[in-house]
């Protein structure tokens, strides 16, 4: 148990910014990306037990997070409507908004751009957020399930879709 | 694994170590929460089953003559036994591993809302089990009222039939109206995957 939570704390002081971008690729909303961000981390501590360190820790992370998101996404299907707040985690009390760093023109750009994504197909959105991310072909392709080779091709489609719809507005 | 800094999250504070420590206090808790009611829950029916058992022995005590009641009863306690002893393995078997790829994650979830599986059969063979031992027991207990077999068959499935027909129908409906989009949903999904290869 002291091993997991260790683990677990280690995993979540590394990652938990890429974690929490994640989130911001599957909802616009930001107490959803909260609630996001808490399935994500209730998940991870929960499939630890699974983590036999047969792929490496990122893509297992990355892996846990989207599947999370697309689970949140059907969820979001299935009711319709916002979520019920889990109220294990009172999320307010650790997630904190900063207003001092804060780049208006770049997070416009950065929300126009999202909102692109957000109008892409969820395995497109899947794809592309993991190579915004920065993980490679083959770590991509770990993550979803696929060849590299294909994972390749298919960002290079989604790149030039995203290329031609926001020619003029940020490019 | 390179970390990007083209895209950042909007206003994002990280969270300290003392926060992080409070989360997996949560956890914990939660973890041991759930340990707890299945604990009393496989307590609770393990005690019942011991009550039941005694109280059919009790029932046929001295043992000079076995009487019929016994061996449905019997059937039955072994049958509850048998629950208790899969309902972990069952309980592990739902839970779902976020840690596989997404296609294999959506591959299962899609098995997972499908109408009619294994599980259905499975319940359908309990159903009929149950079924046969309470017309036995039935036949038994109705013997001293000279009911007829073809009496307590009819009454047996007079309770059976509806009810099992009643499930179904609900299950089948609440399948329809809140797993169907989403087994279509996740379909779609695997699709545009498997489009790629």
């Amino acid at each position: 148990m002291i091993q997991k939570e260790k683990l677990f704390q280690e995993i979540i002081v590394d990652n938990q910014e890429r974690i929490f971008r994640i989130c911001c690729y599957y909802s616009k909303d930001a107490e959803e990306r909260k609630d996001l961000f808490q399935e994500m981390l209730i998940n991870i501590w929960s499939s630890l037990k699974n983590f036999k360190g047969e792929s490496a820790l990122g893509t297992w992370i990355y892996r846990v997070s989207v599947n999370t998101a697309l689970n949140f996404v059907k969820k979001e299907l299935r009711y319709n409507q916002h979520f019920e707040k889990l109220d294990i985690i009172q999320s307010d009390k650790y997630l904190k908004y900063e207003d001092d760093s804060y780049n208006k023109e770049f997070e416009e750009k950065l929300n126009i751009l999202l909102s692109q994504i957000n109008q892409l197909s969820v395995i497109d959105k899947v794809i592309i957020s993991l190579h915004l991310e920065g993980l490679s072909g083959k770590e991509i392709a770990e993550v979803v399930g696929v060849t590299e080779p294909n994972i390749r091709v298919k960002i290079h489609r989604i790149k030039s879709q995203l290329k031609e719809e926001l020619k003029g507005i940020i490019i | 694994m390179k970390d990007s800094n083209n895209l950042q999250a909007p206003n994002f504070k990280k969270l300290d170590a003392p926060q992080i420590e409070q989360i997996v206090d949560v956890l914990k808790q939660n973890d041991t929460k759930r340990k707890r009611v299945l604990k009393i829950l496989f307590l609770v029916f393990s005690v019942a089953i011991l009550v039941y058992f005694v109280s059919i022995l009790i029932k046929d005590y001295p043992f000079t003559k076995i009487s019929q009641v016994l061996i449905p009863n019997l059937v039955l306690v072994i049958m509850l036994i048998g629950l208790l002893l899969i309902y972990p393995v069952v309980l592990k078997l739902f839970q779902t591993d976020f840690s596989r790829p997404v296609l294999e994650m959506l591959k299962r979830a899609e098995k997972k809302y499908k109408f009619i599986d294994s599980q259905w059969i499975i319940f359908l063979i309990i159903i009929l089990i149950v079924d046969l031992i309470i017309s036995i027991i039935f036949k038994l207990f109705f013997n001293s009222l000279n009911w007829s077999t073809e009496k307590i068959v009819l009454i047996s499935f007079s309770i059976f039939i509806p009810l099992l027909l009643t499930v179904i129908i609900w299950i089948w409906y609440s399948w329809k109206k809140y797993q169907l989009p989403l087994k279509n949903e996740i379909r779609r999904m695997i699709n545009e995957i498997e489009d790629i290869n």
